[in-house]
């Protein structure tokens, strides 16, 4: 009597023999005590591998995944909100106009690029203008700026502190005159 | 599986609920099946979150002919040979032809030890399984963890690592035996 084969065993013990090969393999183990044993130890280790504990999973490991995918949704769909909002802000002002106006869409978009247009070699220029003198009026103002506060210090170095005082109440007094004269000049001016 | 089927539709509808269900049901199983392969449990549960991701990015391309499970296990297989190929670890890789032979020719062993039985006390060798297991070749380890520990039939695996069913049968064997026989060297 020929022994079962270790894979027949296997086969076996895990229901994967057919009907008339189940018969054959059950028949010689009732005949065969080694064969029984050898059974008994494969099965013993079947059920020690099945029953290896499960891996410890953390109880939040779900909703860490799904923050993560959150996470990595986000930045992929960050520019549609902004995007989806100015196209809508533009369609918007697009219907506003053409109910307000009643001029057609292709009219009102070739009106708003001569107007851009209009505004682009307009500003430019000025731009351009404002670029190229800036520097040469902040360095006039600056020289100037400067000279007023040296001579200021100079004067307030060489007077009595009584002198400055005077000065400045002749200033103040003088100042004071000056908008009640333009005033009365211009209800001067008004009268028949 | 049918409900697997109705939590895919919805999740693709945007239905977040839906995917952190199907989380819920599988990440025990695969977290199981990435531990034994990488032999690191937080390195399983990092492997299992790149996993789901996977899967959440490509659910559109699941067909729902196929059991989602196996659907699953296969992005969890082709991650791990991903990671394998990149850190050059020299693990016995699917790609690596075995013999598959008549199994009772391959692996000579001695079958019919009177106290076989009595050696594999459940509670006490379990960490000596989990040690053993760790010594298989990488490529028959995988097959023999889906077998044994995930459960997946012969059929089920053939479909996860598209290989034939006889030769997912005798790789399974083969892993079987050479668990068996460092167990059995084990003192």
């Amino acid at each position: 009597m020929t022994c079962l084969r270790p894979d027949i065993l296997d086969l076996y013990l895990e229901g994967e023999l057919d009907a008339t090969e189940r018969r054959e393999c059950q028949a010689h183990l009732d005949a065969c005590p080694d064969c029984r044993r050898a059974l008994a130890g494969r099965r013993a280790l079947d059920e020690a591998v099945a029953d290896l504990p499960p891996v410890e999973i953390p109880p939040d490991f779900a909703a860490r995944i799904m923050e993560r995918l959150t996470a990595e949704e986000a930045p992929a769909r960050a520019w549609l909100a902004p995007a989806a909002a100015a196209t809508g802000l533009l369609l918007a002002g697009f219907l506003g106009v053409y109910l307000a106006t009643g001029q057609s869409l292709m009219g009102l978009l070739m009106s708003l690029g001569r107007a851009f247009m209009g505004f682009i070699s307009l500003v430019v220029p000025l731009l351009a203008k404002v670029l190229k003198l800036f520097p040469v009026f902040a360095k006039v103002v600056w020289e100037i700026a400067g000279a007023l506060l040296r001579g200021l210090g100079v004067l307030s170095s060489s007077l009595k502190p009584e002198a400055v005082g005077l000065i400045l109440a002749a200033g103040f007094v003088l100042a004071v005159l000056t908008v009640f004269g333009l005033k009365t000049i211009e209800s001067l001016g008004r009268k028949p | 599986m049918n409900d697997d089927i109705r939590l895919v539709r919805k999740a693709l509808k945007g239905d977040r609920k839906a995917f952190e269900m199907i989380v819920l049901r599988y990440q025990q199983p695969l977290v199981n099946y990435l531990a034994r392969m990488t032999g690191e449990r937080e390195a399983a549960l990092d492997f299992a979150q790149d996993v789901f991701l996977k899967a959440y990015s490509s659910l559109d391309s699941y067909r729902p002919s196929f059991k989602f499970s196996t659907w699953l296990f296969k992005i969890a297989s082709n991650h791990m040979i991903d990671h394998w190929r990149k850190k050059r670890i020299a693990a016995v890789s699917l790609d690596q032809p075995f013999d598959d032979d008549e199994p009772s020719r391959l692996i000579q062993v001695e079958d019919h030890e009177p106290s076989v039985a009595r050696k594999y006390e459940l509670a006490e060798i379990r960490g000596r399984i989990e040690g053993a297991l760790r010594e298989i070749p990488a490529g028959l380890r995988e097959l023999f963890v889906l077998r044994h520990i995930n459960e997946f039939s012969y059929e089920e695996i053939a479909d996860i690592k598209g290989l034939p069913v006889g030769t997912v049968k005798n790789r399974v064997f083969q892993a079987k035996e050479t668990l068996r026989r460092r167990l059995e060297a084990a003192p």
